[in-house]
Order: C-alpha cells, then structure tokens, then sequence
C-alpha cells in the first residue's frame, strides 16, 4: 500500500481533487490532462493508469455527485425540514462554488452528461422535499415549484456575481426570503390572510 | 447614426451593421465566442475583412454591441397596451416574458454564456431580470400588500429563471418549441399559482 502506490486508491482520489479543482477554475476546456498530473503530484503514466483521457476525468468528477444536496440521513417531516433541506442543498452547492458555476455554464453549452448532472441535482432536491410537503396531492407540485426557486435564486446569483455568488445567494435576506417562500408555498392561507383583511 | 458612408448611404450602413449583428448572434450561439472568428463572420455576410472591421473595431466591440442593442429584445415590453396595463392577469404578463423568450432564446443563450466572463454581460442580465420582476410585480392589484407583493414578484421571477436555463440546458434553442407548447404554460401557470398564491388571489384580473 501506501502514499507512493501509483495503482493505489490515494492516488486516484489526489487525481480526483485536482481535476475537481482545475474543471472548476478552467471549464472543461481550459483544463489539461498534464496540468492535473501537475497539481496532483502524479507522473503522467500513473495519471493514465487510472483515466484514459481528460473526458474519462471529468466523467469520475460527475460521477462523485458533488452537488447532491443529500438528506444527511434525517428522516425529514414540516415545514422546517423543508427549509432546512433547500438552505443545505444550496450550502452544498456553495462549498465550491467554481464547480457549481462550471457545471451551470458547461451544461448551457449542451454537454449531456453535465445536464444530466444537474438534472439529477435538481430532482434530488424534489425526492428529498416531497415528503416534508404534508398534502400527497399537492406535494409533488409543491416540491417541484420550491426546487426551481432554489435553482432559480442560484443561477440569477451566478449570472449576477459569478463564481462570488454564495454572497448573493446565501445572505441573510436570501435565506430569509427561502424560509418565508417555503411557508408560504405550505400554508397559503396564513400569509394571505393580512392582505385579505387590509382589502 | 453617427456616420455616414457617402456610397453606401446611411441607411445602407445600418443595414449592414444589421446583418452583421444577425449573423454575430448566430454564430456565437452555435459555436460559442471562442469559437468564432472575425474572418468567419465577414465570410457569413458576404463582407470583406475590411468591412467587417469598418463597423466593428473588434471582435469583443461586436458581442458588446450585440448584446447592449439587443437586450431591449428581452426585456419586458416597456409600454404593454392600456388594456393590458388595467386587467392583465399575473398568467398574461407570465406569457408575455415566455413569449419574448422563445422568440430570442438564442440571444439567452449567448448572454448567458458571455456572463461567465464578462461583467457587462451581467450587468445586463441584471438589467433584465429586475426588469421582469418589476413587470411580474405591476401584475398584482392593489389589494396585495406591499411586502406580500415584492415576495410574490421575486418568487415567479425565480421559478421562471429556473425554468428558462435548466430548459436552455435540457433542449438548447429548441427551448423555443418547448416554452411555446399550452402544456409547458400550464404547468408554469401551476408552479407559478404554487409559489405565490397570494398573487393569483389578488391580481388585478380577477378582481376588475
């Protein structure tokens, strides 16, 4: 075993870590397949070892799934869980925000597997809201409707400020406004009612 | 315009300068910015380098151009009809914003794409989207309070945000085929109605 196995399991993840990193700074384009050896410490033999090509890389760095917002093994109920399970998908998000706004942009210029990645981050968001919603009719809608102003409010914070967009995204207002949409979206009547009275 | 070419005329310029434009969008959706070169745009007018170059200094002076001349092409229309402007319905001005993006989901895409680098591009689609917003929010009567209003607007504003680029991901230009479909509007109408409840409550349709 051990740190200098070129065939060992520490040297695909080191691999890994720079290719995430160097995708992130560079897109899919600007990064090279020496430059990741470079960052990585690993001899170009050992890097082809483990990953045919630059495409084989950056196919490892969707498969690790990064953006998964991922329910942290809590059985979520209420409206509470739903808020905290899109403020934790969009800090997920967040820890690399490079990665998020490359996978934004690659997947804009139609890369497949990079749309199919996002996608998947998305309706992963929508499993994990839809048994917090409370109505089964209404919860699938419900879901969906709060996973896209959780991506919404990301992408218009990443067209906006670029790759500082957790600035935008993850201020106190922002998270402020998710929690009031999201009670919004469970309890309609409640918020509505003031204005009702008003008119 | 500010010049004028004595052989061509002035209106014959700003044609040309047109076409230019036209193609620029063309090419840059397709094969992106990096993509495309002076001598590829010039040879898809049917100009000479040298022309080309008359009207824009540079490759970068033509995306800023395009996109500063052609983002009124985006925004919400400044002066909807008075009949609109009384009884709209949040769902017409919802329509409305789709409708002038499937008509130029090929400028979305560039915009988009030239925002990654370029902070002019972002600041014009800030520029937009505040635009939007403030349109979806004048869709709402009186009777909604302020506050309730602004969280209504910001809401739709997003959903439709989300649903514009995860679409432009999902199907490219043919976005346009997608977003015009009675099937898709009613299911934005249904996300919509899901987000800001209040706002279909008390819009000004519904009440006129």
């Amino acid at each position: 075993m051990g740190h200098h196995d070129a065939a060992g399991p520490g040297t695909r993840d080191r691999i890994l870590a720079a290719a995430r990193e160097l995708f992130a700074r560079d897109g899919y384009t600007g990064a090279t397949v020496r430059a990741i050896g470079r960052q990585s410490g690993v001899s170009d033999a050992a890097l082809y070892h483990h990953f045919r090509d630059k495409r084989a890389l950056y196919e490892a760095v969707l498969a690790e799934r990064p953006f998964l917002a991922g329910s942290g093994g809590m059985r979520p109920a209420g409206e509470a869980a739903a808020i905290a399970l899109a403020i934790g998908a969009m800090r997920t998000w967040a820890k690399q925000p490079d990665l998020t706004a490359m996978l934004f942009h690659h997947g804009l210029r139609g890369d497949a597997q990079t749309v199919a990645a996002n996608v998947a981050s998305r309706e992963d968001l929508i499993g994990l809201l839809e048994p917090c919603m409370g109505s089964e009719a209404a919860g699938g809608l419900a879901a969906e409707a709060i996973s896209f102003v959780v991506s919404g409010l990301v992408i218009d914070a990443i067209l906006r400020c670029g790759a500082r967009y957790p600035d935008r995204a993850l201020s106190a207002a922002s998270v402020g406004y998710v929690g009031d949409v999201i009670a919004e979206v469970m309890h309609p009547s409640r918020a509505s009612a003031p204005a009702a009275a008003a008119g | 315009m500010p010049y004028l070419d004595r052989d061509t005329g002035p209106r014959r310029a700003a044609e040309t300068r047109e076409r230019i434009l036209d193609a620029a969008l063309e090419c840059f959706a397709a094969r992106g910015y990096e993509g495309t070169s002076m001598r590829q745009l010039a040879e898809s007018c049917g100009l000479t380098d040298a022309a080309l170059y008359y009207h824009f200094e540079s490759k970068a002076a033509l995306m800023r151009s395009l996109l500063s001349e052609r983002w009124g092409s985006i925004a919400a229309p400044e002066q909807p009809s008075a009949a609109l402007t009384q009884h709209a319905t949040l769902h017409q001005v919802v329509d409305l914003i789709l409708d002038r993006w499937c008509e130029h989901a090929a400028f979305l895409r560039v915009l988009a794409r030239e925002a990654h680098t370029s902070e002019f591009a972002r600041d014009l689609y800030a520029r937009a989207a505040d635009d939007w917003r403030d349109h979806i929010g004048r869709s709402m009567g009186a009777e909604i309070t302020a506050g309730l209003r602004d969280q209504a607007a910001l809401s739709v504003q997003l959903v439709l945000i989300g649903l514009l680029f995860t679409g432009l991901q999902e199907h490219g230009e043919r976005f346009a085929d997608v977003a015009a479909d009675p099937a898709f509007r009613e299911r934005v109408h249904a996300l919509v109605g899901t987000v800001a409840p209040a706002a279909g409550l008390f819009a000004t349709g519904t009440l006129a």
